[in-house]
C-alpha cells in the first residue's frame, strides 16, 4: 500500500532483463541436483519424485493447477512459464503480487487468488481445487504441512534438511523445475543467472576477497546477515568474503540482532544495508552509523529503492538478476570511493 | 488491605518510611550510573568519564553514551515513574489489587492507533508514533470511563473493570485484523508491539516531557482522593469527597502518564501492576508513601530490567518489555500467594 507500484519502469527493465538473459545465455552449470533421481525428468515425463523435509513428495502428472504459498514460488512458476491460481504476496507490491522485475510474458493472463502469507486457510487452497502446492521456502512447520497435505495434493514444503525461509533460489528453482516438468527451463534459467554472476565479478576483480558485512534497520534494531543467506551469498558471488567478525557471531539463524552500541560489528571493506519497514534516512542520518569506519570512508551502500532491496532479498532468479543490475554500480562506486 | 486504610500515620512510622525513600533515591541514582556505565559494548569507566565531561562527536564510544545510553537512561527514569504513580492510581480508584493500566484499555488503545497510522498514513518512525500512541491511549480511556460511566450508579469500580476488558478486546481484535491482511504494516509494528527503550530518539523525551510533568503533579496531589476512595465510595462521600470528581481527575492522571509512558516506550507489562505491590509492602496503604515510593521503585525495576536486557543477548539486546514480563510474573504470583491479595 505504501509502495507505488513502478509499472513503467518495471517494463523497461523487463525489456533490458530479457536481452540481458539473452546475451548471457550460455553458462556452464556446476550444481547437480540433490535429490536421488539419477536423470532429471524431461517435460512430460511423470511422475516425479522431489525430497522434502517431509519425506518424498511424487507428482504423479504435469499439475495444471498449482497454488504458489512459499515466498517467491509464484515468482519461480510463473519463470519457469506456468501460472499458479493461487499465490501469496511475499514482496508486498500488491495487486497481482508480481515484482516489477518480472517481464511482461511472465505475467499473469488470468490473475490469480491471493492467499495469506505467514497464515494460509487450507479451505481457501482447498476451493481453488489445486493439483500441486508449492511451499519450498515457508516455515515448514509440521502442523502447516499436514494441514496442506490433508487436502490429498502433493504438499513441496521445504527440502529435505531445510531450514526455515532459508531454502536457497537453487533448491527452490530445482524443486520447482522438477515438479512442474520443467527442469529444461529451470536449468537454464539457473546457468543464465550464475553466468551473469560470474561475469559481474570477472568484471570487477577489485572486490575479490574484500569483506563485506551486510546488514538491515528495522523499525526496532539493526541485524547483521550471517551464515551464507541469500544476501551474502549474493556479495560472495560478486567476489566478496563474509565479514569474519559478523560471521564469528553466527547461530543457527540467517540474521542476528545487533545492539546500537555495537555497530562497529559492520565495520568491513564494505558496508551494505538494507531498510526494513524504515526509511533509508534512518540509517544515513543515525550518527553512530556514520561513525562506523567503513562508512565514514565512503564504502557503503545504503538501499535507497525499495524495490532493489526487495530484488537483494527476493533470492529468485529474476530478482536477484534485477539486483545484479541495480546493486554492481552501486557497489562499484562505493569501492572506488 | 483496604479496611486497614488510615488517613493519618503513627508519627513514629513516618521517620523510617522516610529514609527508605532516600535509600530508594540512592538505589535508583546507582541504577542511573549504572544504566549509562554498562552496555552491549564494554566500555571502561575512564571512557564513560571522559565522554560526559568532555563529548567528542567523532568518537563512536562517546556517541554511544550520548545516542543510547543517556536517552534510554532518561526514557527509562520518566517511563518508569508514570508506570510505577499510574499503577497505584489505577489500582486505588478501581479498587482492584490486580489492575494495571490495561484495564482502562490504555496499551491496546495506542496499539490499534499506531497500526491504523502505519497502515492508512504511512507513519513509520518512533517519534510519529508517540502522538497516535497518546491519541490512541486518550480515546481508549474516554470511551472505557465513558461507557463505564451510563447507568444510574455513574462510574463503579466493577462497570469500569468490565467495560476496559471488553474495549481491550475489541481493540486488540481490531489490531490483529489489521495486521493479519497487511504484512508491511507488521513487520513495523512488532518492533514497537515489545516495549522498549532502546532505538527511541531523544526527541521523544522532549516531545513527552510536557504530558509527563502534568500527569506527575495530578498524580502526587491526589493521596487524599485516592485514600478516601478506597474507603468505598459511601464513606468518600461521608469524608466531603466529591467521588466521581475525584475518580474523573484521576484518570485523567492514569491517561496522561500511562498514555505517556506507553507512547515513549510501547507497552511495558507487569512495571505498573508488581511496583505498587512491592511498595505496598512497605509503606502499607497510605497513598501518600505509596505514590512517592512506587514513583521512584518502578524507574529502580525499569532501568535494572534493561540493562539486564542488554548484557544477557550481545551482541544483540532484549526488549525490556520482555525482561520485565520474564522477572514480573513469577514476581507477581509470590505476591498474590503471599499477601491473599483482597479486591
Amino acid at each position: 500500500m505504501r509502495t507505488p507500484r513502478p509499472r513503467a519502469r518495471g517494463s523497461i527493465l523487463a525489456l533490458f532483463l530479457g536481452a540481458v538473459l539473452a546475451l548471457t545465455g550460455c553458462g556452464s552449470s556446476t550444481e547437480q541436483s540433490a535429490t536421488e533421481q539419477p536423470a532429471a525428468p524431461a517435460s512430460g515425463q511423470f511422475p516425479v519424485t522431489i525430497a522434502t523435509a517431509f519425506g518424498d513428495v511424487t507428482v504423479p502428472e504435469q499439475p495444471k493447477r498449482v497454488v504458489a504459498l512459499g515466498w517467491g514460488d509464484a515468482e519461480v512458476a510463473l519463470t519457469l512459464g506456468v501460472q499458479p491460481v493461487g499465490a501469496s504476496d511475499w514482496l508486498p507490491v500488491g495487486g497481482d503480487g508480481v515484482a516489477p522485475w518480472m517481464p511482461q510474458d511472465k505475467h499473469y493472463t488470468t490473475a490469480p487468488t491471493m492467499l495469506g502469507t505467514l497464515e494460509v486457510s487450507a479451505e481457501q487452497v482447498a476451493a481453488l481445487n489445486p493439483d500441486l502446492i508449492l511451499d519450498t521456502r515457508a516455515s515448514g512447520d509440521k502442523a502447516r504441512y499436514d494441514q496442506l497435505a490433508a487436502l490429498g495434493v502433493p504438499v513441496l514444503s521445504i527440502p529435505a534438511g531445510g531450514e526455515a525461509y532459508a531454502t536457497t533460489w537453487q533448491q527452490q528453482l530445482d524443486m520447482i523445475g522438477k515438479a512442474l516438468g520443467r527442469t529444461t527451463e529451470a536449468e537454464t534459467v539457473k546457468n543464465d543467472l550464475e553466468a551473469k554472476f560470474q561475469q559481474a565479478a570477472d568484471t570487477h576483480p577489485e572486490f575479490k576477497g574484500k569483506t563485506v558485512a551486510v546488514g538491515s534497520k528495522t523499525s526496532g534494531s539493526y541485524g547483521a546477515y550471517v551464515n551464507g543467506g541469500s544476501r551474502i551469498e549474493f556479495m560472495e558471488r560478486l567476489g566478496f568474503i563474509q565479514s569474519p567478525q559478523v560471521q564469528a557471531l553466527a547461530d543457527d539463524s540467517f540474521s542476528v540482532t545487533v545492539s546500537p552500541e555495537r555497530m562497529d560489528l559492520f565495520d568491513a571493506d564494505l558496508t551494505v544495508m538494507s531498510p526494513i519497514g524504515v526509511s533509508a534516512d534512518e540509517i544515513t542520518n543515525d550518527p553512530l552509523f556514520q561513525a562506523v569506519p567503513s562508512v565514514k570512508a565512503g564504502h557503503v551502500v545504503v538501499f535507497s529503492d525499495k524495490m532493489i532491496s526487495l530484488a537483494f532479498a527476493s533470492a529468485t532468479p529474476l530478482g536477484l538478476s534485477y539486483a545484479i543490475d541495480k546493486v554492481l554500480p552501486m557497489v562499484t562506486e562505493a569501492m572506488a570511493r | 488491605m483496604l479496611t486497614e486504610t488510615t488517613t493519618v500515620l503513627p508519627r513514629r512510622r513516618r521517620t523510617p518510611l522516610a529514609l527508605g525513600l532516600v535509600l530508594g533515591l540512592v538505589a535508583l541514582g546507582l541504577a542511573v550510573v549504572a544504566s549509562i556505565a554498562v552496555g552491549a559494548k564494554g566500555l571502561p569507566p575512564s571512557t564513560v568519564l571522559d565522554a560526559l565531561l568532555h563529548h567528542d562527536p567523532a568518537d563512536p564510544d562517546h556517541l554511544i553514551i550520548w545516542e543510547v545510553r543517556i536517552p534510554r537512561t532518561l526514557i527509562g527514569l520518566l517511563a518508569g515513574a508514570a508506570l510505577g504513580l499510574a499503577g497505584v492510581i489505577i489500582q486505588g480508584v478501581t479498587r482492584n489489587p490486580l489492575a494495571d493500566p490495561g484495564i482502562l484499555g490504555v496499551n491496546a488503545g495506542a496499539s490499534l492507533c499506531i497500526v491504523v497510522a502505519i497502515s492508512l498514513a504511512g507513519i513509520d518512525s518512533m517519534t510519529g508514533y508517540v502522538w497516535f500512541a497518546f491519541l490512541g491511549a486518550a480515546l481508549a480511556a474516554i470511551l472505557v470511563y465513558g461507557i463505564g460511566s451510563l447507568g444510574r450508579d455513574r462510574a463503579t469500580p466493577l462497570k469500569i473493570a468490565l467495560t476496559g476488558a471488553a474495549c481491550e478486546a475489541a481493540f486488540r481484535s481490531l489490531t490483529t485484523g489489521i495486521l493479519v491482511t497487511d504484512n508491511a504494516t507488521y513487520e513495523q509494528f512488532r518492533f514497537w508491539q515489545v516495549g522498549s527503550l532502546a532505538g527511541r530518539d531523544s526527541a521523544v523525551v522532549t516531545q513527552a516531557l510536557p504530558f509527563l510533568i502534568a500527569g506527575f503533579v495530578l498524580a502526587l496531589a491526589s493521596p487524599r482522593i485516592l485514600n478516601g476512595l478506597a474507603l468505598g465510595d459511601d464513606v468518600a462521600r461521608g469524608l466531603g469527597q466529591n467521588v466521581a470528581a475525584g475518580r474523573a481527575l484521576s484518570a485523567v492522571a492514569v491517561v496522561v502518564l500511562c498514555g505517556t509512558a506507553t507512547a515513549m516506550a510501547g507497552p511495558i507489562a507487569f512495571v505498573g501492576l508488581v511496583v505498587p505491590h512491592a511498595a505496598r509492602l512497605i509503606t502499607g496503604p497510605d497513598h501518600r508513601w505509596l505514590l512517592p515510593y512506587s514513583m521512584v521503585l518502578a524507574p529502580l525495576v525499569l532501568l535494572a530490567a534493561d540493562i539486564i536486557g542488554r548484557l544477557v543477548a550481545q551482541p544483540g539486546e532484549l526488549q525490556v518489555g520482555i525482561v520485565t514480563a520474564a522477572i514480573g510474573a513469577p514476581v507477581f504470583i509470590a505476591l498474590v500467594r503471599r499477601k491473599r491479595v483482597r479486591g
